[in-house]
């Protein structure tokens, strides 16, 4: 506790710091007022509990928490491989995985296509192997988004590992613990605040998502339309529907940011 | 050393001085210099894109600025306050706000008809006949968002030939829908017999019957700004150039049906 509040040392911010820094605060605070001011208060109950608004929040929360336990269950393994091995073409096999950040969704959409669509590269394989057709499925909006969130993880977890003390796997190591005893309990317990924020990134980027899946699953009602995609869509037609589902998703990732921040971002 | 990396720096000083300046002049220019602004709805993309530049061929001295988007996402702009002058929508319903808010000048004219047919990969692997096709749940189909005026249309046929269609996406534009067609990851869509002409030759085309196809009339329309009275005489004459013989052939040559 105490360590914390050291680190917390307030001075006097000097003006150009401040203002610039206000200036920031406004950038970011501005179109959130925005959208309150362009809320129809009165008219929200029965927007957000039409067909469209609640088949889209359940598709979300739905796909966006499976895209963000997958990017933990192949994301952590992946991180511990790049961190702790000297696999060859380590670099190039960062740049892969990294690289859907910086792609435009809509063009991660596209290679998914082209590589699991119906006449993609191993689409045709995978469906009479498993009898999934991705594109235009649910499934396939959480090919997606783990898709985009991944990396989010990768990254979180890769540099915890990296700044991890090696002495303390050095010790359970030399105390006789196999390399995957060493990992689950040692390795896994003291990055897990890394772990968490990572989950949560991933999360919110799944949860975000929309360029990629509307050109890989498409937009259907109740099937692959989610928030984003209903927004989109209500944006032309309906904009105070558009304006009640973007709300919706305001608060929940407001409400999530701020219930994790405090207690496992500050590792 | 020294010198040469101070060189480097005032170089780069200069550069960016130049840039900036570059920046602020170009915005100041290009708000002086006569811009005619056309709003044209996505299915016009090819048919509008050679009007204007046939257009500008013979008016050298003219420029003309071209924005394509949905019909509707086009309105919420100009609704908004984007520089508009001319607005070729894909129907009239979609004016009718402009209408209300005053920002249009007389009355919308029509200028091009376009009327459906089923886009399928080459080789059809669906072996889709007809928009009764739509109801096998086996094929993946797509349609128009209801949102857009294809998917309007598609929504209005379908339930013509009192059919109950099964599509596995609604794709938000004609152009997005026929791009999966053309990946053959849809076995077919509905869509508009101009975005057949021309374009992919990975795409066939087939047709729809007559009695429940949708005729849909394209409206043209001048736009006021705030400050303006009446259109500029350039906004005048590139709408009289569209209504024109020769616009029309143009209009013609991408799949739209005459006028009359």
């Amino acid at each position: 506790m105490k360590e914390r509040r050291r680190s917390g040392v307030t001075t006097a911010a000097p003006w150009p710091i401040l203002a610039l820094g206000g200036l920031g605060v406004a950038f970011f605070a501005l179109p959130l007022a925005g959208l309150l001011w362009r809320v129809p208060w009165s008219d929200l109950p029965r927007l957000l509990t039409s067909r469209t608004v609640l088949d889209g929040l359940r598709l979300s929360l739905m796909t966006s928490l499976a895209a963000a336990a997958i990017s933990a269950l192949v994301g952590i393994p992946l991180a511990w491989l790049l961190a702790r091995t000297n696999m060859p073409g380590r670099t190039i096999i960062r740049a892969v995985v990294t690289l859907p950040m910086v792609l435009p969704p809509v063009v991660g959409g596209a290679t998914l296509l082209f590589a699991f669509g119906k006449r993609g590269l191993i689409g045709e394989q995978l469906e009479s192997a498993t009898g999934l057709l991705l594109p235009f499925s649910t499934a396939g909006v959480i090919v997606a988004n783990t898709f985009v969130a991944l990396p989010f993880l990768v990254i979180t977890v890769e540099g915890a590992l990296r700044n991890l003390d090696p002495r303390y796997e050095a010790a359970a190591s030399s105390l006789g613990a196999s390399t995957l005893t060493v990992f689950r309990r040692v390795t896994l317990p003291m990055i897990r605040p890394s772990i968490l924020s990572g989950v949560v990134l991933a999360w919110a980027r799944a949860l975000g998502e929309f360029g990629a899946t509307i050109t890989f699953a498409g937009n259907l009602q109740g099937r692959t339309q989610t928030l984003p995609l209903a927004v989109f869509v209500a944006l032309e037609s309906d904009r105070d529907a558009a304006v009640a589902m973007s709300l919706v998703l305001v608060v929940i990732s407001v409400l999530v940011l701020l219930g994790l921040r405090d207690r496992w971002w500050r590792a | 050393m020294n010198r040469p990396r101070a060189d480097l720096r005032r170089r780069w000083k200069a550069l960016l001085v130049a840039g900036l300046l570059f920046v602020v002049t170009g915005c100041g220019a290009s708000e002086e210099e006569e811009v005619v602004f056309v709003f044209a709805a996505s299915s016009l993309t090819d048919a509008f894109s050679e009007l204007v530049e046939t257009y500008q061929r013979d008016h050298p001295d003219i420029s003309l600025e071209l924005n394509l988007g949905g019909s509707t996402s086009l309105r919420e702009q100009i609704l908004d306050g984007a520089d508009a002058d001319v607005f070729a929508a894909a129907s009239f319903e979609v004016l009718h706000e402009l209408e209300a808010d005053g920002l249009v000048y007389e009355s919308p004219q029509m200028f091009a008809r376009n009327s459906l047919a089923i886009a399928v990969p080459s080789g059809n692997p669906g072996s889709i006949r007809s928009l009764a096709d739509f109801e096998r749940s086996e094929l993946e189909l797509g349609m128009c968002a209801q949102i857009v005026p294809c998917g309007e249309a598609a929504a209005a046929a379908f339930e013509i030939a009192n059919l109950v269609p099964v599509p596995d996406t609604h794709e938000p534009s004609v152009r997005a829908l026929l791009s999966k067609v053309a990946d053959g990851e849809l076995d077919g869509g509905v869509v508009y017999e101009s975005d057949l002409v021309g374009g992919l030759a990975s795409v066939e085309r087939i047709p729809i019957d007559e009695s429940v196809n949708t005729v849909r009339a394209y409206p043209i329309v001048m736009i006021l700004g705030s400050s303006e009275s009446e259109p500029s005489v350039n906004t005048i004459g590139f709408v009289s150039y569209v209504l024109s013989a020769e616009g029309q052939a143009v209009l013609a040559r991408h799949g739209f049906l005459p006028v009359s």
